[in-house]
């Protein structure tokens, strides 16, 4: 017989929260890709064992990103606006040895995707999900997905300004929307339902500007908003998805927008929901009034800390150069407008619209410094660190780079002091970040970065380490400095296999990726679909039958992780 | 856009018939080695109708229906004689890889190949037009590799387009917007009933869409352009410039929407008149969404990136009143995807060097024209693309000068002077892959006959393996790396 073959990482400091662990020096082991259970002797008897010593490191689950733009038209599209964004930065270089063969890529805010997968990588995360492809570009975005090396994958579909949902909502067919739901998330290879603006993008496109309250109706469909959130929320419940509406709200980064965050919130009367990058959607004052602009953070998170159906990610703006890429079409307008900087935008037929334009957040600026302020009061605020992830919406606010600075942020009063001294002066009146001492633990920060997002996203084999479990793991160099130790993993194991060593990219892109795509086969009603094919071929510019991405081809270049989602 | 301007007519009637003979090389076949024994013949059965996609110009229509028949295919592209020209193009007869002009197996082709390019010092990669996306990610990556340069055909009739939309971003919509909403129509420099047929039927003119119950009856369409335009006969209005004046216009058009003082124009030097212009810009404004694609003839002379610049500028300010596009009409195969694939993969659409280990991007340096003209390349590989339709006679000397490969699925007549030839399968029957629209929506396209000759997918990835093999052939001995 075969022996066994086994990996111990040996002596580290745990924290592995969802198992209550925190900070316990154990062994952890793992087989073919997974965690087990110590073995028994006789196990190890027939069983060859690698042993990594682990001592003197702290522990943690790969972090899991739940919310980021990586793949896709859009983050296409904004590479090729922006050559000098890259110029700027350090590019990934290829590297080509007996063992090792790794791809160049070109990095600034929208890095190239190997050097996607690598930056990842080297910062400790072994899954990240992109949270806005429309599914006529579901097939683009596996495809890049395919050139993403080292961490796990999928996407969420924008469905909040798709027509086919629209009018079912507004002639409340809920069991219909339901099935196209089913249908579209199979059709695309999908794995959650996003909304971006509902209403919002499909007002805009239609040359009537954009919704900005829950109960405006869409002139020509005749929905509302509070209809959209609410029966999508529905249909991703019913659907057994294992993980709720992903909702981006109407009013995003205007002044007073927390009026509409909560009335949001509220219109799901109980349903779960995820509302994303909240800091962009907790503003105080009023439009067009740049003096009265401030934080509502107080408020909402209030109400979020009674509301436990309710999760967040926070979308943290960071100061620096980076690009702003949105669903939110009306949004890139405005920004275009308020920034004077370039423009792309990019609409789809009968379900999205995009907006990307360049920004640079200066702590010195009053809006910028305050929002940057405003995502620090959530992450401090939020009680029950289980429902709140650490985000930037990269590159929305920054790059996901700056996750360690986040966690220095939040590990670290006086270093928070210290960016509170630089920013502007303004934000001490507006925001109450000063007087918030809350320091976060390692724990806390194990949950907020990888325990609590494969938890709100229904990964269960994600960001933990008990038996069964992927074996996605993080080892840091403890340092009082949490800026360089999460910076610099002392080393990542991805399926059980070491993937950096002390910034080393140890893989061979010569040799197919091990990586897997997550997404959803929750099912739907048959007898749904010759009316969703009727309405699709009048309407759109292909054959319905090239519509789904061939599920064939994608088991090639990816596992096929179907979720726990519940047949109907 | 058609880099040749072919001409070519709507004719009415279903299908025509291609011998099949042109299609395999059936009876030659045996006499050839074959990596692996390919079966020659369909793939489906006899008789079967087989849906297909076109990709005879970027408008990649999806409504093609083919029927293979004992011995012939029959195709029926709707009335598109460009498709039918798309659909017969296929190899003439004659083996599927050559070195030295000398017939060989394809493996040792690939292994001649491999050899030439990890022996060069500064390789050129340049096509990647008529190959499905699958097989442009290996090309991108067997130039990461090399550290070539790597160049598809948008440095020859969209790197203008590409320019301009880092100057000032782009505002893209799918074809499907345009025919759901559009009310206004602008054809610049662009002439789609001779290099897009079905354009207009399919997507722009004709179609009734949501917003546009009424089809044609419901836009206003513009053709700009000095030269004889067909597509003009359907137009509202047909403005004829005198050529050259595109960006003079343009920039006038851009005041005029924003309501500035134009001074003097000249309408005798223009060859439009001020009032013909202050009409259009205010229909531009008052439409309910309107486009402007612009194609080959905005793109031409000097500073042709500051014409596709002024266009996209033009419809950003139009956004100020009304929702407004500016689109490139982009031609056969599958440029809109290889130019993805390599800018996803390295940060640039085209115009790339990794000699340095990282890419690099300076159109003007790294592109094709300038390489060649400056005789820099000491090898090249040409990729799915029919060489004397973007290189000139000089640079087809320059490249006469050093060893150079093609593969593809091209006439041997294009490749004389090439020390590798290895031909395959062709893109519009035998291939199953990954193609984008020239909106960049991506269809999946599906072999309905088999070839014996193999896919460009399988090919480049073996060229790509064999080429790891020799650089790493080339390393210092093994050491004790870490795995
Ligand atoms: S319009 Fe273009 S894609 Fe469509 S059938 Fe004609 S040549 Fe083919
Ligand atoms: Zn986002």
């Amino acid at each position: 017989m075969a022996r066994r073959e086994l990996t111990v990482l040996a002596g580290g400091t745990v924290y592995d929260p969802a198992n209550q662990i925190d900070g316990r020096v154990m062994d952890l082991w793992m087989e073919l890709g997974r965690m087990i259970a110590p073995p028994s002797s006789r196990e190890l008897e027939e069983s060859t064992v690698r042993r990594i010593d682990a001592t003197g490191y702290v522990v943690m689950p790969g972090g899991v990103d739940m919310h980021s733009h990586i793949a896709g038209p859009k983050v296409n599209l904004a590479r090729r606006m922006r050559p000098e964004d890259k110029r700027q930065t350090t590019p990934v270089e290829r590297h080509l040895s007996h063992h090792r063969a790794t791809r160049s890529g070109s990095t600034g805010s929208v890095p190239s995707t190997f050097a996607t997968g690598y930056l990842y990588s080297g910062l400790g995360y072994t899954t990240a999900f992109d949270a806005a492809i429309a599914p006529l570009a579901a097939r683009h975005a596996h495809e890049e997905f395919r050139d993403t090396p080292l961490i796990d994958k999928g996407f969420f579909i924008l469905l909040g300004n798709n027509h086919y949902a629209l009018s079912q909502i507004a002639k409340g067919e809920q069991e219909r929307l339901k099935a196209f739901a089913g249908w579209i998330l199979e059709a695309a290879g999908a794995y959650a339902i996003k909304v971006v603006n509902p209403g919002g993008v499909e007002a805009w496109k239609s040359g009537m500007g954009n919704i900005h309250s829950l109960d405006e109706p869409l002139p020509h469909i005749g929905c509302t908003a509070r209809q959209v959130v609410r029966g999508l929320a529905q249909a991703a419940m019913d659907l057994g998805l294992p993980h709720p509406i992903h909702v981006h709200c109407n009013n995003l980064g205007l002044p007073g927008n927390f009026n509409t965050t909560l009335a949001t919130m509220e219109a799901l009367e109980g349903r779960k929901a995820h509302f994303t990058h909240i800091q962009f959607h907790s503003y105080g004052g009023k439009t067009g009034d740049q003096s009265t602009f401030c934080s509502k953070t107080a408020e909402l998170a209030e109400w979020f800390n009674n509301h436990p159906e309710i999760t967040v990610d926070v979308g943290q703006v960071m100061f620096g150069e980076t690009t702003s890429m949105t669903g939110d079409g009306p949004l890139g307008y405005f920004l275009h407008k308020v920034t004077g900087r370039r423009w792309t935008s990019a609409d789809t037929e009968l379900e999205a619209g995009c907006g990307i334009v360049p920004i640079t957040y200066r702590e010195k600026k009053m809006v910028h410094a305050l929002q940057w302020a405003i995502g620090l009061e959530w992450y401090l605020l939020a009680q029950d660190p289980w429902r709140i992830a650490m985000s930037t919406d990269h590159p929305n606010g920054g790059s996901f780079l700056a996750y360690p600075e986040i966690i220095a942020l939040l590990m670290d009063k006086g270093h928070r002091d210290e960016a509170l001294k630089r920013a502007h002066p303004g934000i001490l009146m507006r925001s109450r970040l000063a007087e918030l001492t809350r320091e976060y633990t390692l724990n806390e920060i194990a949950i907020i970065t990888r325990a609590a997002p494969a938890r709100m996203l229904g990964l269960v084999n994600k960001g933990s380490l008990a038996p069964g479990a992927d074996a996605d793991i993080t080892l840091y160099q403890p340092d009082h400095d949490k800026r360089r130790m999460f910076a610099l993993p002392r080393m990542v194991i991805k399926s059980g296999r070491v993937v950096v060593d002390d910034g080393d990219i140890l893989t061979d892109e010569g040799v197919p990726d091990s990586t897997r795509t997550w997404m959803v086969r929750p099912g739907f009603d048959p007898g749904a679909l010759p009316d969703i094919r009727k309405w699709f071929e009048s309407h759109y510019t292909l054959r319905f039958d090239n519509y789904p991405v061939e599920i064939e081809r994608l088991e090639k270049i990816a596992a096929l992780s179907p979720c726990g989602a519940k047949k109907p | 856009m058609d880099p040749k301007g072919n001409q070519s007519t709507k004719v009415s009637g279903s299908g025509i018939l291609i011998n099949i003979n042109q299609l395999c090389i059936s009876a030659h076949a045996l006499v050839f080695r074959m990596p692996s024994p390919l079966p020659v013949g369909f793939a489906n059965s006899l008789g079967i109708s087989q849906p297909a996609i076109c990709a005879g110009c970027g408008c990649l229509c999806d409504d093609i229906v083919l029927r293979p028949q004992e011995d012939n295919l029959e195709v029926n592209t709707r009335g598109c004689v460009k498709g039918q020209e798309w659909f017969s193009q296929t190899t003439a007869t004659g083996p599927p890889a050559l070195v030295d002009g000398k017939q060989v197996s394809l493996a040792e082709a690939i292994q001649h190949a491999a050899l030439v390019l990890c022996q060069a010092n500064n390789s050129l990669i340049f096509g990647l037009e008529r190959i499905t996306c699958e097989a442009a990610a290996r090309v991108v990556a067997m130039a990461d590799w090399l550290g070539a340069n790597l160049d598809t055909t948008a440095s020859f009739n969209q790197g203008p387009t590409g320019l301009a939309f880092q100057g000032v971003g782009e505002i893209a919509c799918s074809l499907g917007e345009v025919r759901n909403r559009a009310d206004f129509v602008v054809f610049w420099g662009a002439d789609p009933d001779r290099t897009h047929p079905r354009h207009t039927e399919r997507y722009s003119i004709h179609p009734p869409g949501i917003h546009v119950p009424l089809g044609r009856r419901g836009r206003f369409v513009v053709v700009v352009d000095p030269e004889d335009n067909q597509t003009a006969r359907q137009a509202d209005l047909w403005l004829k410039p005198k050529p050259g004046r595109d960006f003079e216009i343009l920039w006038t058009l851009r005041a005029l929407v924003q309501g500035l003082d134009v001074g003097n124009f000249d309408e005798e030097a223009n060859g439009v008149g001020i009032d013909q212009l202050c009409e259009l810009a205010a229909k531009m404004k008052s439409c309910r969404f309107g486009v402007l694609f612009f194609g080959q003839g905005l793109m031409t002379g000097t500073g042709h990136h500051l014409n596709a610049d002024a266009a996209v500028g033009l419809a950003h300010d139009i956004n100020a009143h009304t929702r407004f596009y500016a689109r490139p009409l982009r031609g056969a195969g599958n440029p809109t995807g290889s130019d993805s694939v390599a800018c996803w993969q390295t940060g640039y659409p085209f115009g790339i060097n990794l000699a340095r280990g990282f890419p690099k991007y300076n159109p003007g340096e790294f592109t094709t024209a300038a390489l060649l003209e400056r005789n820099e390349p000491d090898a090249a590989l040409l990729v799915g693309v029919k060489p004397s339709d973007y290189l000139s006679q000089n640079h087809l000397k320059s490249l006469a000068g050093i060893p150079w490969i093609m593969v593809g699925n091209v006439d041997l007549k294009e490749s004389v002077s090439a020390k590798v030839v290895i031909r395959t399968a062709p893109l519009a029957t035998a291939t199953t892959g990954t193609v984008y629209r020239m909106d960049d929506i991506s269809l999946p396209l599906k072999a309905v006959i088999s070839s014996p000759l193999a896919s460009d997918e399988e090919v480049l990835a073996q060229l790509e393996f064999a080429i790891l093999a020799q650089l790493r052939a080339g390393l210092p001995a093994k050491s004790g790396e870490p795995v």
